[in-house]
């Protein structure tokens, strides 16, 4: 029999490794795509528990369907943000600009 | 159930044929030295995702996975990367220092550490029911156009959004805005 | 379907509906600028007359949830909630929308063609922030909170030639995406733990834990301080707050006002969605969490303010020790839902102002607003730098301002909770904040005058500033209509 706790494992280390790439990569682009990774990792546990939980209403499939949609238009905007600062600075490494100032 | 157990069930046997590669190539994403070949890793990753989808029998989910992030949104990661002008090659400074590196990494062990106590604490051994046939696409959709309308025609407001920003972000006009 | 049950989603179809013709006038008349905000302007007033259409409805007991599918035989899932707790988050955010509206006014018309754009962004980002408050169900609220997100995201960056303003956008969107993920994974661990997503209804999250009682809620532990924490980044709590600063020196002066003020109401409105709805039977569980992020955030804010040198990073600063006073009221769990309410309000009215006087000293396309342009504003403009001084008095908690009340109001329900020590340290850290308000007032009043050049005060940006000040004043010296209002303001 398979285990619930599998796939929850799987998606919390998928989760943490997105994580660990948002904080330690420099290239914005990169960055965007560990964040994508932690919304698979999302994924993975929402539908998971919607077969665990066999919902009548498929709440986890379509809450994983919402999170894909909105990352798609989270991407396009921000794969915008970053043509546009490469446009002002030739560059899109996320250190030039100082993230953690205070 | 010991791991003997676990591993006699086939299902488990498939999990891990693609949940191993899944995790390795997303790895690989947050710590390949070329820049596209991390995007190409998310490929496979994402690819990974969509399969395990399908094991757990949301067809949908899994399908849309593949059209939606495998189709579109790789292609803009990597217009991105042509756009901005990323060096194709091997190149050291994609990532922080190994000194930034070591708390980013305690960080991610250690929240991963605190998940996976949790789920064992608070589900133990429970079981999974492997589906017997697959959710069909038309039952997700009588879903989400009766329970589920609210949200999906709100989701135009973020698509409208989105269209209106990535436009007037990355649009070239107005001569008199060139400094 | 009668007009009376469209009503609980009503302002968010008239902002839609200003979004769309706001467009549609770029294509049929020519430089529709002026026009383009009287529509938008018109969009939020008619919001803002539906939110309080709806507070009267309620009196005359009107169905509170508005579900998706009406009479079909499938899961009946609340989705919209209507309730005192929206009617006064809808009045409250639109409101301060439209004096923030009215403060970009003048960035509006230098922006040309891109102004539709600008305008249809403010709406859909507005109506987004109310969806938050108003939500019924756990997926509506991530998908309002990602409408205002995304729109804001560019709101930052939307002066894009000027070096800051990219910075702005691009930290805000890294930070404010990593935010949002970490908020969706906690939601997806307590529909795992909850087995719903509902906050109302049958089979919801609350009445799941009503009616089990679990013995080691770790997973659900987890899944509260993951949601507490994405929110956190999104109304600038401490220790999550390092993007506020540089948002808020990079963004435009004339958007400012409007982000830090509508993110908080409906950051701290839709955080007391989900505790005091769904989750109200785990008090003792979040609370603590709470206590500590409040006091961290007001330490954090409150030193890091005073030695800031740019009024926009000073009032950031002072943004996120406010956080920590806003999170004070929610310790005491329902008892605070009113201290919270006054305290948000006349926050966001205050702040609507002092960042209108920012964008009239550094210009409304500027980013950041170096203390040296402040000096001597006194002598330059007298009556703009004493509505300033009033400004800042309430934001350091000087009686006869609503910042005294709003103080007392919160402290008082922090230690009617047993938060004894957060009160305490809440009381060192406004008695330290005094310094970083009269250093800034010491600059306007007592140095010399930084230039020679006059300032001008737009029309439109001196009524929001009357505004700000009369309110301020007012509701410092009679808060009480104010306060019942906001006692009444009860989630479901």
């Amino acid at each position: 029999m398979m285990t619930i706790i599998q796939w929850i494992l799987l998606g919390a280390a998928l989760f943490s490794v997105g994580l660990y790439g948002v904080l330690t990569r420099r290239n914005a682009v990169l960055v965007l795509a560990s964040v994508e990774i932690m919304l698979a990792a999302v994924n993975i546990n929402l539908v998971a528990f919607d077969t665990y939980l066999s919902d009548p209403a498929y709440t986890g499939q379509i809450f994983a369907l919402f999170v894909i949609a909105l990352a798609a238009a989270e991407v396009g905007v921000g794969i915008a943000i970053i043509l546009m600062i490469f446009r002002n600075r030739h560059s899109v490494d996320v250190d030039e600009l100082d993230l953690m100032r205070y | 159930m010991t791991i003997g157990d676990w591993l006699t069930e086939s299902a488990n046997w498939a999990f891990l044929f693609l949940a191993i590669p899944t995790f390795v190539a997303s790895v690989m994403v947050v710590s390949s030295r070329n820049v596209v070949r991390a995007v190409l890793y998310l490929v496979i990753a994402l690819g990974g995702s969509a399969a395990l989808f399908l094991m757990l029998g949301a067809e949908f989910v899994g399908w849309t996975v593949v059209l939606v992030y495998i189709g579109a949104v790789i292609i803009l990661f990597l217009i991105g990367i042509m756009i901005t002008r990323a060096p194709l090659t091997k190149s050291v400074d994609l990532s922080h220092p190994i000194s930034a590196k070591a708390p980013a990494a305690l960080l991610s062990v250690l929240l991963f550490g605190v998940v996976a106590w949790a789920v064992v604490e608070s589900f133990g051994l429970e079981t999974i029911p492997l589906p017997e046939e697959a959710t069909r696409t038309g039952e997700i959709g009588l879903s989400i156009f009766t329970s589920w309308v609210i949200p999906f025609e709100v989701v135009s407001f973020v698509l409208l959004a989105a269209l209106i920003g990535g436009i007037v972000l990355a649009r070239k006009d107005e001569p008199a805005e060139v400094p | 379907m009668n007009n009376a049950a469209l009503l609980p989603i009503a302002p968010e179809v008239i902002l839609l509906a200003g979004a769309l013709i706001v467009i549609l006038l770029l294509v049929l008349l020519d430089r529709p600028y002026r026009e383009g905000g009287i529509v938008a302007m018109a969009a939020l007033a008619a919001a803002a007359v539906a939110s309080v259409l709806q507070w009267q409805a309620l009196g005359d007991g009107a169905d509170n949830l508005y579900f998706s599918a009406q009479g079909v035989p499938v899961p009946r899932l609340p989705m919209v909630v209507m309730d005192h707790y929206s009617a006064f988050a809808g009045v409250v955010i639109f409101v301060v929308s439209m004096l923030g509206l009215a403060v970009a006014w003048r960035l509006v018309l230098t922006l040309g063609a891109r102004s539709a754009e600008f305008l249809t962004l403010v709406l859909l980002a507005v109506a987004g922030l109310h969806m938050m408050t108003a939500s019924a169900n756990m997926i509506m609220l991530f998908i309002g909170l990602e409408t205002a997100s995304i729109a804001l995201y560019v709101l930052a960056g939307f002066t894009r030639e000027r070096a800051n303003a990219d910075e702005a956008a691009v930290k805000y969107f890294l930070l404010g995406s990593l935010a949002s993920v970490v908020f969706v994974y906690g939601a997806a661990l307590l529909f795992a733990a909850t087995g719903s997503t509902a906050f109302y209804g049958a089979g919801s999250m609350r009445e799941f834990l009503a009616e089990n009682i679990v013995a080691e809620p770790a997973i659900l532990l987890l899944a509260m301080g993951l949601v507490i924490v994405g929110m956190s980044f999104k109304v600038t709590a401490a220790p999550f707050h390092q993007w506020a600063p540089d948002v808020y020196q990079g963004a435009p002066s004339g958007i400012v006002g409007l982000m830090a003020a509508g993110v908080k109401i409906a950051g701290f409105a839709a955080l007391g969605r989900i505790l005091f709805s769904a989750l109200p039977s785990q008090i003792d569980d979040w609370a603590p969490a709470l206590a500590i992020i409040a006091g961290a955030s007001m330490i954090i804010g409150t030193v890091l303010a005073a030695v800031q040198d740019d009024v926009k990073r000073i009032l950031a600063y002072s943004g996120v020790a406010h956080a920590g006073y806003i999170l004070m009221a929610f310790v005491a769990g329902n008892e605070g839902i009113g201290s919270m309410w006054f305290y948000v309000t006349t926050y966001a009215l205050t702040v609507i102002g002092v960042f209108a006087v920012v964008a009239v000293v550094s210009g409304s396309r500027s980013g950041s607003s170096p203390l040296a342009e402040w000096s001597g504003l006194s002598s330059r403009a007298p009556v703009l730098a004493w509505v300033m001084l009033i400004m800042l008095l309430a934001l350091a908690g000087i009686p006869f301002t609503t910042g005294f009340v709003a103080k007392v109001t919160v402290f008082t329900a922090a230690t009617d909770a047993g938060y004894l020590w957060l009160m305490i340290l809440a009381l060192v850290t406004t008695i330290v904040g005094l310094y970083v308000y009269f250093r800034l007032a010491a600059v306007m009043f007592l140095e010399g005058p930084a230039g020679v050049e006059e300032v001008v005060v737009p029309p439109t940006t001196a009524l929001v500033l009357a505004v700000a000040a009369v309110t301020t004043v007012l509701l410092g010296l009679l808060p009480w209509p104010l306060l019942d209002l906001a006692r009444e303001a009860l989630p479901l």
